[in-house]
């Protein structure tokens, strides 16, 4: 029973340190792109994928992710619109949300922070870019 | 001829229309062209007072005449908004200038031209470099994710299966990526080609000594790995412009003498400044790069114009095009002198500013 009782605290505190990751994006390769710098990070990341606006902040109501990785041009329903709907969720208050876009334009980057997002990334051109990016977004998440 | 007739043919004649009015908003004299945009004849509004002939409008005018004829100072180029009774609503330039008659009265002399076609020509333009713009960030955000994936997709597989691959193999992977890679040099100098759209420029005075330290910084690294050596002015240049557009313009101009250093010899840069009889300031690049033969300096500012030395160079010929365009913007010009193997000279002329 010991034993029994030892692996259940064990997967216990490795299902609480799991961190959830919801993308939301409706570009299967910048999806799984991240996902596979995420993964190199390490093994404590739950991902939920949505491949646009509308899904993506229906997910993100059931399953409260830590981190939301939102993209800005989606169908259904773009990225800021998603950002205040997620933002709108009372469930969703300590979602930290990154705009995760191909775009660097000043005045989306502005509109984002100031609708609620924590930070804008710029999806960078090279894979050393998204490992840079999936360190950053682990150091966010162990801080 | 009588002085009071010939001097009715002269108003009747000129496309402008003209107007005299006294300080209490009344129609001293007008000419033909006056008469005809506001829907009448000469007799129908001489001697009438714009109160009578324009209702509320009227009190405006007021205010603006009486702000020139009691400070003595002509206002020009006023350009105003107009609709006429039963017609279209267009725009006018005015200018207005106080005059006092013999017999001591203050009146008001205001010639106004109709800018009605060349306001809508002004208008559409806007529009369409406004659709441009649009296009070419959605045109920009498209090429560039598909590229985006290639690049990842060759990094992923040098990473997880390099022991696999035969070293064939490897170089077209690293080749794909070379090309890739010029490829978004390319999408990205095309966007900002695209952007340097006039309409909104910033235009103040500022140092330009300041923006070229900010921008040899930025470049520090290239700078030293090509042993490069580059002089900056120590005194400010103070010049009027829209600062952020012309660190661009700088930056292209630094960019392009490092790329076309000549292999024989490190760079030398030397910036200076000179300036211009009237109001203008130029600075000079001088470099003692691989130089542009003289039938290819015609096409340097051509969009996709690019040495024929440039194969292994990385670059999109945007570069250049853009400076002058973005120099259109700033009131300014830029100009080239150079000789094959002796270097070239960038001339930047730009309205002198003041120290701030």
């Amino acid at each position: 029973m010991a034993a029994v009782s030892l692996l259940s605290s064990t997967l216990g505190r490795l299902c609480s340190t799991m961190k959830k990751i919801l993308i939301i994006d409706d570009d299967e390769y910048d999806r799984r792109t991240i996902k596979y710098a995420l993964k190199k990070q390490g093994d404590n990341y739950e991902f939920y994928e949505a491949n646009n606006g509308k899904q993506g902040c229906k997910m993100a109501k059931d399953i409260t992710p830590d981190i939301t990785l939102l993209d800005l041009r989606m169908p259904l329903m773009d990225g800021f619109q998603t950002l205040a709907c997620i933002r709108n969720s009372a469930a969703c208050k300590q979602t930290k949300i990154f705009i995760f876009t191909g775009s660097d334009d000043e005045d989306e980057y502005n509109t984002a922070l100031k609708n609620g997002a924590n930070d804008f990334i710029t999806k960078p051109s090279n894979l050393a870019g998204y490992q840079d990016i999936a360190s950053s977004l682990d150091d966010e998440l162990n801080s | 001829m009588e002085a009071k007739h010939a001097l009715r043919i002269v108003l009747d004649s000129v496309p402008a229309r003209i107007w005299f009015k006294d300080d209490k908003n009344g129609i001293i004299k007008l000419n033909k062209a006056a008469a005809d945009s506001m829907g009448g004849s000469i007799i129908d509004f001489e001697g009438k007072n714009t109160f009578d002939l324009f209702g509320e409008m009227a009190q405006k005018y007021l205010i603006d005449d009486l702000k020139v004829i009691n400070s003595g100072v002509p206002a020009l180029g006023i350009i105003e908004e107009y609709t006429p009774e039963n017609g279209e609503t267009g725009w006018v330039s005015s200018d207005k200038i106080p005059l006092i008659s013999p017999e001591g009265e203050k009146q008001l002399l205001v010639v106004t031209t109709d800018i009605t076609d060349a306001m809508r020509k002004e208008k559409e333009l806007e529009e369409i470099n406004k659709n441009l713009q649009q296009f070419a960030a959605m045109a920009s955000h498209d090429l560039k994710a598909p590229l985006r994936h290639i690049l990842n997709g060759a990094d992923i597989v040098s990473l997880e299966h390099s022991e696999e691959l035969s070293e064939e193999i490897k170089t077209y992977i690293e080749e794909t990526r070379q090309h890739a890679h010029k490829l978004r040099d390319i999408i990205d100098s095309f966007l900002e080609f695209a952007r340097a759209i006039p309409g909104e420029t910033n235009h103040v005075s500022f140092d330009a000594v300041s923006i070229l330290h900010d921008v040899i910084s930025d470049k520090s690294l290239e700078i030293r790995l090509s042993k490069a050596s580059i002089i900056i002015p120590k005194e400010p240049i103070w010049v009027k412009a829209d600062p952020a557009l012309i660190s661009r313009v700088f930056e292209n101009i630094v960019d392009n003498a490092i790329k076309y250093a000549c292999p024989m010899r490190p760079l030398k840069l030397k910036i200076m400044s000179k300036k211009r009889a009237g109001t203008n300031t130029a600075i000079i690049f001088d470099d003692n790069g691989v130089g542009i033969s003289e039938s290819q300096q015609e096409h340097v500012f051509d969009l996709f114009a690019r040495s024929k030395k440039a194969k292994e160079i990385s670059g999109s010929g945007i570069g250049l095009a853009t400076c002058r365009r973005i120099l259109v913007m700033c009131n300014g010009e830029i100009k080239l002198k150079s000789k094959k193997s002796n270097g070239s000279r960038f001339v930047v002329e730009l309205n002198s500013g003041k120290a701030v």
